[in-house]
């Protein structure tokens, strides 16, 4: 039941990034709901099914996206092992760590994207990269605390 | 008998008199009366009002309840009807627009939009059931929005001009100076491959080249508003602000043939 509330909160999140999320955007740069759902599973769930809620979460985004199908869905599942491993060695369990966190993975997460579309040959200002990589990673962790605070109840920290 | 007559004479004038005086004096003192008699009437008014307040607070609070719900109901409505008014207003362009435009277009409503930061695109709701296939170009009555990416059934991608994947053959109307408008996933536009030698400023207007069969030739892009140098000074590029705002577009034509 409680993966089954998860599931719908990725939904909605989802719903809500691809729709009114654009009509507050900051610089042109918006939210990454979807993200933070990956690792708030991560953060909540075993390795497992955080591997299949980041699944879930970057198909999702890849589905709506124009870039390459699956470039989220593997670089979601990457961050959610990642934090497993990490979580084995260091204890994640205060707000200022958690936001730390989705600060560094969403810093992560928008480098490699704009890495690969610079490989890919497709020339982005420097501006632009600049923008995502400072204000993205500000604005996932101003929204991360209140969707973390409304999936509290439904997924819990097993190693908590 | 004279005496009489002279008598009533005098009493009739004098009674004319008193009342002339008595009537101009009326209009004169008027005023101050009504000055006057007016201050016990507003004290028993307001009496009156305070004590009717007491007796029917209940009556009074329950109106009052039932005036602002409807004051909220009908502000809603006020809101609701003056959107169906600015949509009607843009429906209208858009009719007058797809009735005089050469080509044959389908139109279609935005539904959802890229959830990344690398990517601009947008979903449309017609698809390939009603004759849209993938390459096709998007505009509305301003100009240029994009290209179809992908169709499904019901459903189509569409891929922004502000998408740096997205490159578009287009010409200077005013000198046909030729060059390769690109997006940069912000809100303006880059024309590259421009030689040195280009004949472009700042306000001209960029329109599509046909060159691609895709887009056909004379569609709106949008207007220079800068040039500068390529940093190996071998050419020039111009910044170009798209004639659509591309962050609110919510109606689209597709150019089907």
């Amino acid at each position: 039941m409680k993966k089954l509330a998860f599931c719908l909160i990725i939904i909605a999140s989802g719903i809500i990034q691809i729709t009114i999320l654009n009509y507050f955007r900051l610089f042109t740069v918006k939210v990454d709901l979807l993200l933070i759902c990956a690792v708030i599973a991560a953060l909540s769930f075993p390795l497992k099914w955080s591997l299949f809620f980041c699944l879930f979460s970057g198909v999702f985004k890849d589905v709506f996206s124009a870039n390459d199908f699956g470039v989220n869905a593997v670089l979601f599942c990457l961050w959610g092992f990642l934090i497993a491993k990490l979580m084995r060695k260091i204890a994640i369990d205060n707000n200022l760590m958690r936001l730390l966190l989705v600060g560094v993975i969403t810093l992560l997460h928008n480098l490699l994207m704009g890495l690969i579309f610079v490989y890919c040959g497709v020339a982005i200002p420097f501006g632009v990269l600049l923008r995502v990589l400072i204000f993205a990673p500000l604005l996932t962790s101003i929204f991360f605390t209140p969707l973390f605070k409304l999936t509290k109840n439904t997924c819990r920290n097993p190693y908590e | 008998m004279l005496n009489l007559k002279n008598k009533n004479i005098i009493s009739y004038f004098l009674t004319g008199l008193l009342v002339l005086f008595i009537a101009g004096s009326v209009s004169l003192l008027k005023i101050p009366f009504l000055d006057i008699s007016k201050i016990p009437s507003i004290v028993l008014n307001s009496a009156r009002r305070e004590l009717s307040g007491i007796i029917f607070y209940h009556r009074n609070y329950v109106q009052n309840e039932r005036l602002q719900n409807e004051s909220a109901y009908l502000r809603q409505k006020i809101n609701s009807l003056n959107e169906i008014y600015l949509e009607n207003l843009r429906f209208k362009k858009l009719l007058s627009y797809k009735q005089e435009s050469p080509f044959k277009v389908i139109s279609a409503k935005v539904i959802t939009r890229s959830p990344d930061n690398w990517s601009s695109v947008v979903i449309i709701d017609k698809g390939s059931s009603s004759g849209i296939i993938r390459g096709q170009a998007v505009i509305n009555n301003l100009g240029l929005i994009g290209r179809v990416m992908e169709t499904t059934a019901f459903a189509s991608k569409v891929m922004l001009i502000s998408d740096p994947n997205l490159s578009v053959s287009a010409i200077v109307q005013r000198s046909r100076q030729e060059g390769l408008i690109t997006g940069t996933l912000g809100t303006q536009l880059i024309m590259k491959y421009l030689p040195e030698e280009a004949d472009i400023k700042v306000q001209d207007k960029i329109i599509t080249s046909g060159m691609n069969q895709n887009y056909p030739k004379g569609i709106l892009i949008g207007s220079v508003v800068e040039v500068a140098h390529e940093f190996s000074s071998l050419g020039r590029y111009a910044i170009v602000r798209p004639a659509v705002n591309l962050s609110f577009v919510e109606e689209v034509f597709v150019i089907v043939r």
